[in-house]
């Protein structure tokens, strides 16, 4: 991790790595700072750099006004950022979060996510387990997906989906006579699992971008009223559900 | 002795446990508690007492309020203690906080001395709370400021030794509850054990016991504060393992008992070179008890087959030669042997040195067969090494008993068949046999019979657990 063995340099993987784990006690009858300064001493911040630090914290998370609240006064969502701050104190390149989401209302993840974008445009790699998989599509750039304990898949969204498909799902309106282009579609090569869904064409295609044009411009031909002819967008739950098989071990 | 200061007072660990832990409630409440009891002790005597006749009677007094306050604190000590380690790593486990703190860049020695060190410093505090009360018996006289220091530094160690208890339940426990119960449980026990022995040791200790004679004279008090920090070393080992499950640790817990092993067959050999034991057989039979009772207590060590998390790490014990349970069993005998060759040498009767010798291999490789498939017929559960040191004092203390009190042929009978100590001592002391409803029985040879019959009989009940198809189980 970060160029470190984690066999056998395990307090240089601890330097370099913040976890935040899913579930996480804070300890009641200490105040916010208290508890960031317990974690700055146990990560080795040295003595005269620690306040420094905590203010840095405090304002990248926004809990700067709590600064003096006892913790079981805090929300869950307070919580869930003391602990993100707590993990960002010593200025990790590796951060693990895990479900960092879970529990959180519509405003606290929003604002959960956005500081999640400011810490990738920092440069921190971070590794983000989620259940909540639409959500993860807006700031992750690759994904893996495990099942059984084995990584099923990895890369970036677009990547795997092509592997799992091979090829591009796509998505086709027109106005007029949805059946004849469904049945130009079918005759094309290349074209496969071609189905209307809610007045609209999709299906699967496996031939270069030049057939692909191609075919668009045969339809256009038709003068049916082609009005999309467009690349599905295919979200984190869709790969999901293609790339998995539902095993339970 | 800088990093030690460090791990001490810059201890992140314990300056969090003091912000929480002196803002509780309970705390207040305990220290109350503690002057109260304290308090009402040293009014009921002075107020009860009648007025002396002679001034001759005032030192009388003072050691008694002296000894009436110590063993109050004593007692308070041992029960407050565990209280507050008996939650401290299981609390952070129940609270979720436990991984944090392993992710950190927290060393585990920093962890346990910081959980341990919180529950010694609040004891400090109440210990220096008491001080006052205690100044009393200087108004009395009879007791030296020194024998006030003394009973504060036992106070301290007894703290020590029962906060590491505590402390390693935690650490071994998923659960406060679980630990709290084990921790007491073991206490009482080990209360009810010592209740003859107590008295006793104390009487010894006041009139300076020594073991062997001369100028190689060991105090009775030094012997047992070598065990007792052993015996802390281990606990303190024990729970960082439980913690961090390193081969380092565990190789540590094996150096300490080579240590402690080696102490008690240096100790045989100073006893022996005074030159004057033969005539009296009963420091050696008692030498002989004790190296005994260290070569069972150091087969619990590897029981415990709680298994590493790390895959490597469980491939590195594997492979480690300290590892194997064989290996310990040639490290006993061959202490054994060795003073067995040193007693012959030095002119002990060889007939008597080679039964002992065969009793006391016998007998531990005996009790090693019979703990090992217990642990296995049992389930191989954790728990079971808790089991171990419970049952070892039992084994190994309160067969003896009787010997204390009234030498009952069939008591004292009855003891050599659980424990090997009135065995060895009945070795020594020219009465191997007694007469048991007409038949004549040889002790020893019926203690050995014994251990090694529920040896077999334990492999066997093991061995057709094993023969038995899954579908029975």
């Amino acid at each position: 991790m970060a160029g470190f063995s984690t066999l056998d340099q395990a307090d240089e993987v601890r330097r370099v790595l913040g976890y935040m784990p899913d579930f996480f006690g804070v300890y009641d009858g200490m105040r916010v700072w208290e508890y960031l300064e317990f974690f700055a001493a146990a990560y080795r911040i040295p003595r005269p750099d620690r306040r420094r630090t905590l203010d840095d914290v405090l304002e990248l998370t926004d809990l700067g006004a709590r600064r003096e609240t006892n913790i079981e006064h805090l929300s869950k969502g307070m919580r869930q950022r003391l602990c993100l701050a707590k993990t960002l104190l010593h200025d990790p390149q590796v951060l693990v979060l895990d479900e960092p989401a879970s529990g959180l209302d519509p405003r606290a993840r929003i604002d959960l996510k956005e500081l999640l974008r400011e810490l990738t445009r920092m440069g921190k790699t971070l590794f983000v387990s989620s259940h909540i998989l639409p959500e993860l599509a807006d700031f992750c750039s690759t994904v893996g997906i495990l099942e059984a304990g084995r990584l099923v898949a990895c890369g970036r969204v677009d990547e795997i989906l092509r592997a799992v498909d091979q090829g591009r799902s796509m998505r086709v309106r027109v106005l007029r006579d949805l059946e004849k282009a469904a049945a130009l579609v079918e005759e094309t090569s290349g074209s496969s699992r071609v189905r209307v869904q809610d007045g609209v064409l999709l299906f699967q295609f496996e031939g270069s971008l030049e057939d692909l044009a191609d075919l668009a411009e045969r339809l256009a031909d038709q003068r049916l009223g082609l009005v999309e002819f467009a690349e599905a967008r295919t979200d984190l739950e869709d790969v999901f559900m293609r790339v998995t098989q539902g095993v339970v071990c | 002795m800088r990093r030690l200061l460090d791990l001490l007072l810059d201890n992140p660990i314990l300056l969090k446990e003091l912000r929480i832990g002196l803002r509780e409630r309970k705390i207040f409440l305990i220290q109350s508690l503690y002057l109260v009891v304290l308090g009402s002790a040293t009014a009921l005597f002075l107020f009860s007492a009648s007025a002396p006749t002679d001034l001759l009677e005032l030192p009388d007094r003072g050691r008694l309020l002296h000894g009436i306050l110590f063993w109050s604190q004593l007692a308070m000590v041992v029960l407050i203690t565990p209280s507050l380690t008996c939650g401290q790593i299981s609390g952070e486990r129940e609270n979720h906080s436990l991984d944090l703190l392993r992710a950190s860049r927290l060393r585990t020695v920093e962890i346990v001395l910081g959980k341990l060190g919180y529950a010694l410093a609040y004891v400090g505090l109440l210990l220096a709370s008491s001080l006052p009360m205690v100044a009393v018996v200087f108004l009395l006289g009879g007791v030296a400021p020194g024998e006030v220091a003394a009973s504060y530094g036992v106070l301290a160690l007894a703290a020590t030794l029962v906060g590491l208890l505590g402390l390693f339940f935690s650490a071994r426990e998923q659960k406060t509850g679980h630990a709290t119960n084990q921790a007491y449980g073991i206490l009482i026990l080990a209360f009810i054990l010592s209740l003859g022995a107590l008295p006793a040791l104390a009487e010894m200790l006041s009139r300076g016991q020594t073991l062997g004679t001369g100028r190689y004279a060991i105090p009775l008090w030094l012997y047992l504060l070598a065990h007792a920090g052993g015996l802390a070393a281990f606990l303190f080992l024990k729970v960082q393992n439980h913690l961090r499950r390193r081969v380092t640790h565990e190789l540590w817990l094996g150096r300490l008992f080579m240590v402690v092993w080696l102490i008690n067959c240096g100790l045989l050999g100073l006893v022996m070179s005074t030159g004057n034991s033969w005539t009296d057989p009963e420091p050696v039979a008692a030498t002989w008890c004790a190296v005994l009772t260290v070569a069972l207590a150091s087969l619990g060590c590897f029981l415990d087959p709680r298994p590493f998390a790390a895959p490597r790490e469980e491939a590195l014990r594997r492979a480690g030669l300290a590892f194997r349970p064989w290996f310990w069993h040639g490290v006993l005998l061959t202490g054994l042997a060795l003073m067995a060759g040193a007693q012959g040498a030095l002119g002990a009767p060889l007939g008597k040195v080679l039964s002992t010798l065969g009793l006391c291999a016998g007998v531990s490789l005996g009790f090693a067969v019979v703990t090992r498939n217990l642990h296995i017929l049992l389930g191989g559960r954790p728990r079971f090494a808790t089991l171990y040191y419970a049952l070892l004092p039992a084994v190994l203390i309160l067969p003896t008993l009787p010997l204390a009190s009234e030498e009952s042929a069939r008591t004292f009978w009855l003891g050599t068949q659980v424990s090997p100590l009135p065995a060895v001592w009945s070795l020594w002391n020219d009465m191997p046999a007694v007469l048991l409803g007409g038949w004549t029985v040889d002790l020893p040879a019926a203690c050995l019979l014994s251990w090694l019959g529920l040896a077999a009989l334990l492999g066997a009940l093991r061995a057709l657990r094993r023969t038995r198809p899954a579908g029975e189980a």
